[in-house]
Order: structure tokens, then sequence, then C-alpha cells
């Protein structure tokens, strides 16, 4: 890997999103292939920084940061991968429900499932019902990743995917939810078809449910 | 000695006085008083709860935080019960008599009084608690540190509120005020992922912002609930700054130094200010669970408890970590003869999914393990709303079982009874005379 590469995969680990967009500018100034880019150095830098987690290592305040550094590197290379042929490994749509404003694990999943080559359409938090439905329909994702964070809230993903049920839209997408008070069993008593108990359990439920 | 000297004097023997409790045989932290005497009155069900508690039992205390629980069950309304405080109190009190908790106080919703009195945005809702709106930071830049002002602390936002709760919560015996610990409250106005940022990058920023909260926002708060309220102590809910949301570097640069700030502050006018929930172990994944880690948390909670003879085994996972390390690190205080309190939490997610005989072996441990040798005091950890009640009651049945004193010497000899209980609502309906949830 050139050392260009090298930094701009540095500067994700670390969580320095100014670096990483300046690098990553200098990068294609140099004339580098964005997707190679994307694909050895963004992407590594991600998922390093989801290793040095699970190895004790990194801890919260490291992943966001790794997070926020990710996404600020998309933002500046997705322009120049416009007409390029990017192998995805399946569309999510993703949120968190109606009434609850956390968004911290929604980010750094949405962080790690991009990486892991998932095109992931964010749609926020405080998200109705209704919007996710709307989606499902317009976007035809593949998944649909819900969370939430307060018991009360989790109320809503049964009252979702009942809806869903009543209206025979269950059927047309893979439901993975996750968020702080959720569990497997409260994903298999509402219907869901997967749980993902962090970012990195939910990458790899997500990959299982595309059958990669 | 100067005017700090004296006034740190007056604070002691209220100091003094809870260390003491804690170490001696038998007693534990968060026990209510309740005197007796008190009469039942099915319009108040406060009366409910308090009547039972008046009935002095020996054992180890067991009692809950139960905002989302408490609501679900009493079927009241979002925006009522984090808005009216006596429907509040009064609910939080009958769920806790029909449990048959050793202590009971409302409130909930709190890490956010304090943001929303200053103007952050919140986003109520009809079936959860209101929460801060992070999109919408009350602190976007350096310059908005300029809009953080002492407000009217009376008629700002819905503190007039709380503080209502905290005067009912005394007619419980629960005489201890809350609020919103500087590191939370500072996430709350910022946004967890704006906030590390500035601590790692601007960090002079992010000490003007701590030091605002610390010097001047908060005691002004607490003075005013000393004052409004009566209450001497007050404890500081900081769940952002428990571990691994935080690094233990991080808990011991920004949470530690500024707790410490605000405690001293506030003895200045004879109010003890606590945090609570920096240095909490919560490591979700149990083959991360470290040891060393979890002593460095013990070690931390130790500073944020001013050296108090007391140690919390908060909200992660403890019921699938070992006990064996705990007991490690309390031995040495054992062997000085010094009898530490324990408050140790039931998780949340246990106490939702069950089944029953989990939730009862979990309890069982805890006795066993920590309830001869410590002053233990389970909580059961923010009960999920739809919990089923009979989790509840075997979780009580349990610890009051168990847990009644002497311990046996073999627990497993001890026979255990769960009670078959009515619902809440017959229950609520036989305590009211037939007039039902008074509230």
């Amino acid at each position: 890997m050139s050392a260009i590469l090298e930094t701009v995969k540095q500067t994700i680990v670390d969580g320095d999103d100014d670096g990483a967009v300046a690098q990553i500018e200098k990068a294609l100034m140099e004339g580098i292939d964005p997707v190679k880019v994307l694909k050895q150095a963004i992407v590594p830098g991600i998922e390093r920084a989801g290793e040095l987690w699970h190895d004790n290592v990194y801890f919260m305040p490291d992943v966001v940061l790794s997070a926020e550094a990710f996404k600020a590197a998309m933002k500046a290379v997705e322009p120049h991968l416009a007409g390029r042929e990017i192998t995805k490994l399946g569309t999510v749509i993703m949120g968190v429900v109606a009434g609850d404003m956390h968004d911290l694990g929604k980010s750094i999943v949405i962080a790690m499932l991009t990486g892991a080559g998932f095109e992931v359409i964010d749609l926020g938090v405080d998200v109705p019902t209704e919007t996710f439905i709307g989606k499902i329909g317009e976007l035809k994702p593949d998944i649909m990743a819900v969370g939430c964070y307060m018991t009360t809230t989790m109320l809503e993903l049964k009252a979702m995917i009942t809806f869903l049920k009543d209206n025979g839209l269950r059927d047309k997408v893979k439901i993975m939810i996750g968020g702080v008070p959720t569990t497997q069993q409260f994903a298999d008593e509402i219907g869901a078809d997967a749980w993902g108990k962090d970012a990195l359990d939910a990458v790899d439920k997500a990959r299982k449910l595309m059958g990669a | 000695m100067g005017i700090r000297g004296l006034l740190l004097r007056s604070a002691l023997p209220l100091l003094i006085r809870v260390g003491t409790m804690m170490a001696k045989k038998g007693s534990a932290p968060f026990t209510t008083k309740i005197t007796k005497g008190i009469t039942l009155d099915p319009r108040d069900p406060k009366t409910w709860w308090m009547v039972y508690a008046a009935q002095k039992q020996s054992r180890t205390p067991i009692m809950a935080i139960m905002p989302d629980h408490s609501m679900f069950l009493g079927g009241v309304p979002a925006r009522k019960f984090y808005s009216d405080a006596r429907v509040n109190v009064n609910t939080t009190a009958a769920v806790a008599a029909y449990y048959g908790f050793d202590s009971a106080s409302g409130g909930g919703d709190t890490y956010n009084y304090e943001a929303e009195a200053l103007g952050q945005k919140l986003i109520y809702s009809d079936n959860a608690m209101p929460t801060a709106d992070f999109r919408d930071p009350l602190i976007k830049e350096h310059k908005d540190l300029a809009k953080l002002k002492a407000p009217d602390w009376l008629t700002a936002g819905r503190i007039r509120f709380i503080l209502d709760v905290i005067k009912l919560n005394k007619v419980l015996g629960y005489k201890t005020g809350k609020f919103c610990a500087p590191f939370s409250l500072a996430v709350t106005l910022r946004s967890y992922p704006k906030l590390i940022k500035d601590l790692k990058k601007n960090p002079a920023f992010a000490h003007d912002l701590f030091a605002v909260l610390s010097d001047e926002i908060l005691p002004s708060y607490l003075k005013l609930q000393k004052k409004y309220c009566g209450v001497r102590a007050a404890t500081g809910a900081d769940a952002w700054a428990v571990f691994p949301n935080l690094s233990l570097d991080l808990i011991e640069e920004w949470v530690v130094p500024y707790s410490e700030r605000l405690f001293n502050n506030c003895l200045d006018f004879g109010m003890m200010a606590m945090t609570a929930g920096g240095g909490d172990y919560c490591e979700e994944r149990l083959e991360k669970f470290d040891k060393d880690i979890l002593f460095k948390c013990f070690a931390i909670q130790k500073k944020l408890l001013s050296n108090m003879p007391m140690f919390v085994l908060g909200t992660g996972p403890w019921h699938e970590y070992p006990l064996e390390p705990v007991v490690e690190y309390l031995t040495p205080y054992k062997e000085k003869g010094i009898r530490i309190a324990i408050v140790a939490y039931m998780n949340a997610r246990l106490l939702r999914d069950g089944p029953v005989e989990r939730i009862v072996d979990n309890i069982k441990r805890f006795i066993d393990v920590l309830g001869r040798d410590y002053n233990l005091a389970i909580i059961l950890a923010n009960i999920p709303a739809d919990t089923q009640p009979q989790h509840i009651h075997a979780a009580v049945a349990a610890a009051h079982t168990y847990g009644s004193f002497p311990l046996a010497s073999n627990l497993d000899e001890v026979a255990l009874e769960v009670p078959e209980r009515e619902s809440f609502q017959e229950y609520a309906e036989k305590m009211s005379a037939g007039t039902g949830l008074n509230i």
C-alpha cells in the first residue's frame, strides 16, 4: 500500500476527521484511484478501529471518533466514485424509532455496515413507522435496521412489525433490530429476523441475512 | 480556620453519619425510615407503601429504578408522568407498594431537567420520557457558552416539577435531591460525539464548559434544591461517564476532577452533592470482562464517593460477570474490619426476559456472595416498561427470603415461595377501596 493510503487509513483509526479529508484530497490530487482510496484505506481504517474495540484497546470514545472520521472520509470520496461499479453486499435502511433521539449506536453501526460493503441509507432519529414503511416501498432495501434505546420506545418495534404483518409487507424486507434495552429474546418475541448486540455483531448478522 | 474550613466542618457530621451508617453491621445504604403509626388512606397511594414500609424488617433491602415500568403499569401518559409531581410520585409509590420494595422514590428523566431549563430543546412523546434533541445541541460552538447562565430555576423548564418530586419523596422517607452530573449534562448540551471531539482536540473549550457547569450552573441549582426541598444531600446521575462509554483515562481526566469541584462548591453552602455512575463497569461483552479494569473502576468510584466505604456494581450485565473478583477487591477491607456497603444492580434485560428461575438465582448469588460480610442493597436497574410483574415479585421474594437476617449458612436449604399475585390494577382496586389508582 502506498504511504498516502496508509496515512488515510491511520487518520480514520485515529479518529482524525479533518486529517482524513485532507489526506484523501491529497491522494486524489496525486491521481490515486478513488476506488483504491475507498477499499485500501478508508474501509481498512474503520475495520481496524473495530478490531481495536474488540481487543479492549479502543473504547466508545475512540470508536465514535473513528466513525466520525469514516463519515467525513466517505463524504470526501463519494463524489469521485460516481459511475464506478462498486460491489455492494446489499442495501440497508436504518433509523431510530419514533420518540427516541439517541443516535450514537446508529452512527457506529452505519459506519461499520458501510465499511463492510453495505449501502446504508440513514433515516435519522425519531422516525415514524410510516416513514420506514414508505422507504421500504420506495427503496426496496434488503434490510431494515431499526434502533431503540429506551424501554418504552422498544415497544414501537413491536407495533411496527405487527403493522407490516397486518399490511402484507413483512416479507418484503429483512428486519434487524438493536439498541441497549433489546435482546435476542425480544427480537424473537416480536418476529424480527436478527438482533445486533453491538455494531460488530450487527455486521455479522447483516452478512448472514444476505447469505454472505 | 477560615470561613471555608468552618463550612466544611458544618457538612462533616452528615458525611460522617453516612459513612458510619454504612460501616455498621446489618445496616445498608439507601434504606428509608418510615415512622410507625402511619394510617392507610385509600385515596393516597403514598400511604399504601408507607404502611407497608413501617413494618421494620431485618433483611437485605431491595429497591428499584422504575419510572418507565411504573408509568406503564399505572397506565399514565408520558407527558403527564413526567410533568406532574403528584402523579409521578403517587404512581411510583403505588407500584412500590404492590411489589413490596424497601424504598420508594419518584422521578426519572434525570438527565434532562437542568439542560431543558438552560434552553436545550427536548422532544416529547406520548409514550416515552422526554429526551434531548441531540440534532440541535444548545452549545454548538464556543460563543454559545455565553448562553449558560443560571436561570430563575423555579420557573425554568420542568424544574418545579422535579423539585416537587423531591419534596414528595421526602414524605416517602427518601431525603435526597437529584441532579445531572457535570459530564452527563455537558453531553446533553453538546452531544456525545462533539464533546468527545472537544476533549481530544479542543480541551480548553471543554474546560470552559465544565467549569461553568461545575462552578456556576449546578451549584446555583443545588442551592435552590436545598432551600426549596430541604435536602442536604443530592446524587448526580452520570450514565454517560460509565466505562466503556468513557475510557478510564478520560474518566480520570474529566469526570473525577469536575465532580470533586462541584462537591467542594456545594459544601460551601452545606449541600453534599455526589455524582454516581462514573466508574460504573458496564462492559457488555462477557469475553471482554477484565478484572484489572474493574479494579480501576472501583478506584474511580472511591474518588467520586469521597472515600466512603461503598462500591456499586451498576447497570452492566452483573448477572453474567463473576463475583469472585469483587470479593478479591473487598477482602483487604474485610481484613481491616471495615464493613463495606455494596449496591448491586440486577440487570434490566434479565428482569424483562426472565425466566423467573434465572432472576431468583442471581438474587440468591448476590446475597450468598456479598450479603454476609458486606452491607448489601439490591437495586433492580431501570425495570423495562413491559416487564412481567411476576418477574419482579420473584426478585423481591428472593431478596426477602434469602436475604432475611441472620442469613442461612446454606441458602440452598432455604425454601423459596414466589407468591401468585393479583394484577396491579386489581391491587390498586383493593387498596383504594374500589376507586382505583388515585393519581
